[in-house]
């Protein structure tokens, strides 16, 4: 996956970037996140403007692989 | 075996009577490749009975939570995702969903003025107290700066 910049209509996200290392490119280069219970805390702060509910959908997005052996899917990890 | 779920067809499709409505997915093929070496083809098959890996990106939707525009000046949010190795979390703010009137391209900015990041308890090192609107120029020139400019 590579980020890509759009700049027309309405569209914002907020992308949060939890690279281990400098290079985001490679595999494995994320935030470690097992056998953890604090996990990663966000605080937004935001002014109220306009009228109506919203909603956050917050999206993971993490390196993974699958494994095949004897032609077979034996596992997936992520 | 493939398992396809497909959305209701009142999210599909609109008519006058929303009861009735229905549609229908023709000509859905399977794309494959052919080896036509038989050497590429053992070779392939030995491959795959002793151990082959396929890294990719898995993305999931972790939750959707929803607030109220004018009174939710503040939002404590807490992903907690097992993951080996977790790359991006992306959130998006979207209007609630209605069949009948939705964008599926909209993405609203939610007048945020700060947001602050705390990974396993460790507040960041360069944002301690959160990343505010005059911060964002430094994180965000690099997508717009093809060079740097002397």
């Amino acid at each position: 996956m590579n980020l890509k910049l759009f700049l027309i209509g309405d569209r914002f996200g907020l992308l949060v970037d939890p690279r281990s290392m400098a290079d985001r490119t490679m595999h494995g280069s994320g935030t470690r996140l097992v056998n953890t219970t604090d996990g990663v805390q966000l605080e937004l702060e935001r002014t109220g403007t306009s009228s109506g509910n919203l909603n956050c959908q917050a999206f993971v997005i993490s390196h993974s692989q699958f494994n095949i052996l004897g032609n077979q899917l034996q596992s997936v990890q992520f | 075996m493939f398992e396809v779920t497909l959305t209701a067809a009142s999210q599909v499709v609109k008519a006058s009577d929303p009861t009735k409505l229905k549609y229908k997915l023709t000509n859905i093929q399977l794309e494959y490749g052919m080896m036509r070496s038989e050497k590429l083809a053992d070779e392939a098959r030995s491959t795959y009975s002793s151990g082959k890996e396929f890294a990719y990106d898995h993305v999931h939707l972790e939750k959707t939570i929803p607030f109220k525009r004018d009174t939710d000046k503040r939002l404590d949010i807490k992903v907690n995702a097992q993951r080996r190795s977790m790359k991006v979390i992306l959130f998006l703010f979207m209007e609630p969903y209605s069949a009948r009137a939705w964008d599926s391209e909209k993405y609203v900015f939610p007048d945020l003025t700060k947001v602050r990041v705390t990974i396993k308890g460790s507040p960041n090192i360069l944002y301690n107290n959160g990343i505010v609107r005059t911060d964002l120029w430094a994180e965000a020139r690099r997508f717009f700066e093809r060079k740097k400019i002397k």
